[in-house]
């Protein structure tokens, strides 16, 4: 279902609010609100991008399953976050699962969407993009920061088990992937 | 600038017309760095995103004590210069101010740059620069997304922890392109 009219993007989304009036209306018509319960799945791993999503309510999990199929969780992800825009934007199938902690709602933009604005170099695909680098970007510096400081001084790694996969959370906490709790 | 430019910003950005080829020639600007010399300072502005596209350049960071500490290495033909910028965008809406760059890069060898302006960021426009932005964030994006899943596969396969430092720490250097994957 689309937005209705009375819906305010900024109010439903944060970072929407570094957009103008005018195109928060322009993107919200471009949006599917999309409603999931605990449990659910919003996606799995090796499945087609076909659409990046906007979270507004509730906790979504993102992991992966290993050969042995162990669940290895990678991020906790709420609300004012992105999920799924790589694929998208990419076209690459998802590298990653993910599935709805609590009942979850987003607000989900479509892969031709996406294209067709950028194709013309639209300012709402600039804007969807810095939405994205930004959270790389922190991400990539965060362990950057951890890395420099455990190679300079190995004892901040003392509390971390040894094997990473033994403990996955604490590892990607650490790292500074995102939130896993 | 010639068509050996050209031909590689259609590898880095896919299939530009006519207009975005003229527009990222003329914004693009070509230096050769010598062994030693830094492409980047930690911590002064970075006002241009770097395409290496010959050579090997080094990252590194300050250690309280004032030396080095290596995060990695940079292999032809992959982006810097630009996480710092896209990191302080807190607003989404600050493209003026210049970013500080969050580590030292230094040329290993003799290196050739293509460095990209960040007033192209700036450009809000639907022309042909307004496209390039889209672009050059689009490969930006790839460049940063291909470090974390290199991350996300070294994470799952060690069970060391010094050698999962060291490894981190070669990871988040020697990147390129997916279609690149020359190591050190």
């Amino acid at each position: 279902m689309s937005l209705k009219s009375a819906d305010k993007l900024s109010h439903l989304f944060a970072p929407a609010r570094s957009l103008s009036q005018e195109h928060q209306d322009i993107f919200a018509q471009l949006l599917v609100r999309r409603e999931y319960q605990e449990g659910d799945l919003l996606f799995i791993a090796g499945s087609v991008s076909d659409v990046m999503h906007f979270i507004v309510r509730g906790t979504v999990e993102v992991f992966f399953e290993t050969s042995a199929r162990e669940v290895v969780p990678l991020a906790r992800l709420g609300p004012g976050e992105t999920l799924g825009e790589m694929g998208v934007i990419d076209d690459r199938s998802r590298t990653a699962s993910a599935r709805a902690l609590v009942d979850v709602h987003t607000l989900t933009l479509c892969q031709q969407c996406y294209r067709d604005l950028a194709a013309r170099g639209d300012p709402l695909a600039v804007w969807l993009l810095d939405v994205t680098a930004n959270t790389l970007a922190r991400r990539i510096l965060a362990m950057e920061e951890r890395v420099a400081r455990a190679k300079a001084d190995p004892s901040i790694l003392k509390n971390l088990p040894l094997d990473p996969r033994a403990n996955a959370r604490r590892w990607w906490e650490w790292i500074g992937f995102g939130r896993t709790s | 600038m010639n068509s050996e430019a050209a031909a590689t910003f259609v590898r880095l950005l896919g299939p530009l017309d006519p207009d975005e080829t003229r527009e990222i020639l003329k914004l693009a600007v070509t230096r050769t760095y010598e062994p030693g010399q830094a492409i980047l300072w930690e911590g002064t502005a970075s006002r241009n995103l770097h395409l290496l596209v010959r050579g090997r350049v080094r990252l590194s960071k300050s250690r309280p004590d004032g030396s080095q500490e290596i995060l990695g290495f940079i292999t032809p033909l992959a982006l810097f210069g630009h996480v710092a910028w896209f990191a302080r965008l807190s607003s989404l809406s600050d493209t003026e101010s210049p970013a500080l760059a969050q580590a030292t890069a230094a040329a290993m060898e003799s290196s050739t740059c293509y460095g990209i302006p960040m007033t192209l960021f700036s450009d809000q426009g639907e022309g042909a620069t307004g496209r390039l932005a889209v672009k050059v964030r689009e490969a930006a994006l790839r460049c940063m997304n291909q470090q974390l899943r290199a991350m996300i596969s070294r994470i799952a396969s060690l069970t060391d922890a010094d050698e999962l430092v060291d490894r981190l720490a070669d990871d988040l250097g020697s990147w390129s392109l997916p279609e690149h994957q020359d190591k050190p």
